[in-house]
This record gives C-alpha cells, sequence and structure tokens, in this order.
C-alpha cells in the first residue's frame, strides 16, 4: 500500500473522516523529533546490518556425537571384557581310546586266552581285554564313548598281556575257566559293580563288543589313529581279532580247547568246550571234539 | 554511496523499506516523511497526551529502523508499521495497567491558547473538537482503535485486523458499532453541509 486511496472510504466514513481531520487534533512531530528519528536512521545505515540471528540447531549434533561415543566406549569396554572362549574341551583320553577298535574286541579272543592260559594270566589278560566290552554293556550297550572310560590304553593291555609270559606248558588240572563276571571283578579298572550271571554276562560282553564295534565303524580310522591300534597290525594269539563273531575267534578257541586236551587236561577241555557250545550253539563242532562235547 | 537506484516520489512503500534495508538513508527518509504525520496523530489520538505520543512516535520508529536487517515484504509497510504503533500502545498500557482519563480542562486549556480565528470560530472548533473526543472516549478501546486507524489512517479492514491481530470480519463488527456510536453521539456537521 502507498498513499492511502480516499475512495475506499464511504461516504459516511469519509464525512467523519474529514471531520475528524478538521477538528483535530493536528499535531505532528516537533522538528526535534524529526532530527532525533533520521539520525537514528543514518547511524544504523552507517553500522552493517545486523543479520538476524539463525538459531541452528545444535543439539542433534551434539547428541549424535554423544551417542557415538557412548557406542564406541560401550563396544570398547565388552571388547575387554569378553571372555575368551573356552578352549576345546579335551575328550578323555579313555573315552577316545575306547574308540579304538583295538579295544572292543578283547571279550571273545580275551576269554579263549583265559581259558588256554594260567589262572593268574587268564584272569589278568581277560579282565583288561574284557573290561571294555564289559563296562560298555553294564554303563550303556551302544554307547561306546562311556563304557570305556576305565579302559586302559591298549598299549597298557598289550604291556599287561606280554608282561605275563604265558607259557604253553600243560598246567596243572585246574578248575573250569571262571565266567567273564569273575574275572573281571578281579580286575582293577572293572567299571562293573556287580557281576552279571554267566549267561548273562557273555550275552553282555557280546553286545558290548559289538556296541564296541559299531563305534568302532562309525569313528574309522580316527578312533584307530587315536588309540594307537592299527588296523593293519598283526594280532597275536593272545590278542583277540577285532569281533567275537570272527572266525578267527572261535578256531582260536578251538584251538585253545586242542591244546588242553593235548595237555591231558581234559575236564578244562570239556569246560571250556561246553562254553564254547554254549556261546556258539550253531556252530559245527570238529569231530574229535564232538565226543568231549557229549 | 551509491546513488539510489529508485524515485521516492514514486516507489512504493515496499520498495522503499526494501532499499532501506540495502542501506539506502534516502529510501528511509521517503518512507518517514510519508506516514511520520498518520503514525503521530494516531498515537496523539490514542494517548491524548503530546509527551507520551513523542516517546511512543520515537519508539516506532526506532523498532523499524532496528528491523529492517529482518524485514520482508510479507505485508505492507503501512500495516506493518501500525501494528509496531498497536504493540507499542499495548506495552505502554500493560505498564500503566489503565487508561488515562482525558484530562479533564486539557482541551478547554487548548482552547485559551491565542488563536488568530474569530472568537466565536474557535469556540464552536472547541465545542465540535470536545464532542468528538467524548464520543470517542465513549467508545471501547478497541473499537475506537478501528474507528481511527479507519478514519484517520484509511487503512483497509484486513490491514487493520492485521494491525490488531483479529479477523476482518471482527474488524467489520467493531468499525460498523464504532460509527454507529459516533452517529448518535454527533450532531450533523453543520460545516460540512
Amino acid at each position: 500500500m502507498t498513499l492511502p486511496d480516499p475512495s475506499s472510504l464511504s461516504p459516511e466514513e469519509q464525512a467523519l473522516a474529514q471531520r475528524l481531520a478538521r477538528l483535530g487534533p493536528h499535531g505532528e512531530p516537533s522538528p526535534a523529533l524529526d532530527a532525533r528519528v533520521l539520525a537514528a536512521a543514518h547511524a544504523a545505515a552507517q553500522a552493517p546490518a545486523a543479520r538476524p540471528m539463525v538459531h541452528r540447531r545444535r543439539w542433534p549434533a551434539v547428541v549424535g556425537l554423544a551417542a557415538s561415543l557412548v557406542l564406541v566406549v560401550g563396544l570398547a569396554w565388552r571388547l575387554r571384557l569378553q571372555p575368551e572362549p573356552p578352549p576345546a574341551p579335551r575328550q578323555p583320553v579313555a573315552a577316545m581310546r575306547a574308540t579304538a577298535p583295538a579295544e572292543p574286541p578283547v571279550a571273545e579272543p580275551a576269554m579263549a586266552a583265559a581259558a588256554a592260559a594260567g589262572p593268574e594270566q587268564t584272569r589278568r589278560e581277560v579282565g583288561i581285554a574284557a573290561q571294555a566290552p564289559a563296562a560298555a554293556a553294564k554303563s550303556a550297550p551302544g554307547s561306546p564313548t562311556r563304557a570305556p572310560a576305565a579302559v586302559p590304553p591298549p598299549d597298557a593291555r598289550a604291556k599287561a598281556t606280554l608282561a605275563t609270559p604265558k607259557p604253553m606248558a600243560l598246567p596243572p588240572p585246574e578248575p573250569p575257566p571262571p565266567p567273564p563276571e569273575v574275572i573281571l571283578d578281579s580286575v582293577q579298572h572293572v567299571a562293573a559293580p556287580a557281576p552279571p550271571p554267566p549267561a548273562a554276562a557273555a550275552r553282555e560282553a557280546d553286545a558290548g563288543v559289538a556296541a564296541a564295534a559299531d563305534a568302532d565303524t562309525s569313528e574309522a580310522g580316527q578312533a584307530n589313529d587315536s588309540a594307537g591300534m592299527r588296523e593293519g597290525d598283526e594280532p597275536s594269539d593272545e590278542v583277540p581279532p577285532a569281533t567275537a563273531e570272527s572266525p578267527t575267534v572261535r578256531d582260536a578257541w578251538l584251538q585253545r580247547i586242542h591244546g588242553l586236551v593235548d595237555a591231558g587236561n581234559i575236564a578244562g577241555a570239556r569246560a571250556s568246550l561246553r562254553e564254547f557250545v554254549r556261546r556258539y550253539p550253531d556252530y559245527p563242532l570238529p569231530e574229535d571234539l564232538r565226543a568231549l562235547a557229549r | 554511496m551509491e546513488p539510489a537506484t529508485f524515485d521516492p516520489t514514486q516507489a512504493s512503500d515496499e520498495t522503499l523499506m526494501l532499499a532501506w534495508v540495502d542501506g539506502e538513508v534516502a529510501a528511509f527518509e521517503a518512507l518517514y516523511g510519508r506516514h511520520r504525520q498518520r503514525l503521530y496523530r494516531f498515537l496523539l489520538r490514542q494517548l491524548r497526551d503530546p509527551s507520551l505520543a513523542d516517546e511512543c512516535f520515537q519508539d516506532v520508529w526506532q523498532r523499524i529502523i532496528a528491523a529492517r536487517a529482518g524485514w520482508k515484504p510479507e505485508a505492507s509497510f503501512a500495516t506493518w508499521l501500525f501494528r509496531i504503533a498497536h504493540n507499542r500502545l499495548a506495552d505502554h498500557w500493560r505498564a500503566r495497567q489503565h487508561r488515562p482519563p482525558a484530562p479533564a480542562d486539557g482541551d478547554e486549556r487548548t482552547a485559551r491558547i491565542p488563536d488568530p480565528d474569530t472568537p466565536e470560530r474557535t469556540l464552536s472548533e472547541f465545542e465540535q473538537r470536545r464532542q468528538l473526543q467524548l464520543a470517542l472516549d465513549a467508545l471501547p478501546p478497541d473499537q475506537r482503535e478501528v474507528v481511527l486507524l479507519r478514519l484517520e489512517q484509511e487503512l483497509t479492514l484486513e490491514e487493520i485486523g492485521a494491525i490488531t491481530g483479529v479477523g476482518r470480519e471482527t474488524v467489520k463488527s467493531r468499525l460498523r458499532y464504532a460509527m454507529d456510536k459516533l452517529r448518535a453521539r454527533l450532531p450533523a456537521d453543520s460545516a460540512c453541509d
């Protein structure tokens, strides 16, 4: 709007406006007042025009910076306090050795060795050899990792076996070989608390040996390496073959029986044969042993 | 100083104000010359005290000068000017907590001032002025302000609304009420006949 337009007023308004203008007040700013106002304007024009302060919001940047610092400090603190990862749990040596193929198959050949060897020797060998499947059978059939907790290393077993030389001389007549459970009880590392019945013990041993065989199958190679027994190792006569069902085991047992017969230990041979028949009822006996079995 | 690139006599109030923002003192002088009398009379009509009117008048222009850096042509210069005056008056009334009563013999004292006019004319003018003043005093402050801005400053209803902070219809209503009351109190102007 530049200059007021009188035509914008209605006639009545114009009349009253003229009346007001005519009747006053007719005051005007004094010259001194005009001078003061104009002087202020000149002074303001001389000074640079003060730009209006733009209140930039700085708080978002400050808050962001503070949050970043808190985040960095928190991460550094957590990394500092973060515990070291726990070391890889060591498998018990016994557990690793238990998965070795050599451990399970000691049941039958060990019994055969016990039948053929002397009492002490037999007891030691069979006990040591049978503790693996027996322990496995006692603890949990099919869980060979638990059973062999007390199984001595095969080297120890071999040493124990070899430590007592087993002469093939004719031993004096001796009572029939004790059932496996009795042998197990006399062994130091036997885990089974109570000896089961002979048949049950035999079955448990079989189950344990089978379970151990299964474990061996599942962990073949790795268990073998860890246990120290190699598949290509030549088992001695005192060391049973891999499984109780192996023909080698039965043959060795029969061979032991023949040895007892040749040595004149008919009673022992008969008892062992009886046990053999009980274990392998379907196995055809040699003709020379059939009469002994009757 | 660079020569003014505008014609003070032809430029609009907004153009002069923008030039003043850029530092042109001549533009401000032109604006001041256009609006000084209107503003002063408006303040004098409201305050009825020359000294107070001078004080408010100078304060209003000081605010105009100080606000030049941030001034934006969002409204007309006249609206902006009288809005500042309105706010200054509100500050004055707020500080005073009341509107000073009209001096009982103020007009009479003014009338005693030697006047070259004839006594009859002086008395008539005094009487008419008194009647007009009494009629304006009888108006509510908001109606009085509206009627003065309308009649003396010849501002539009929208501009008056922008100055007083109310809507156009409110301004129109106040103006209608004020005119009705003035028409009822003021006798016919024999001088206009």
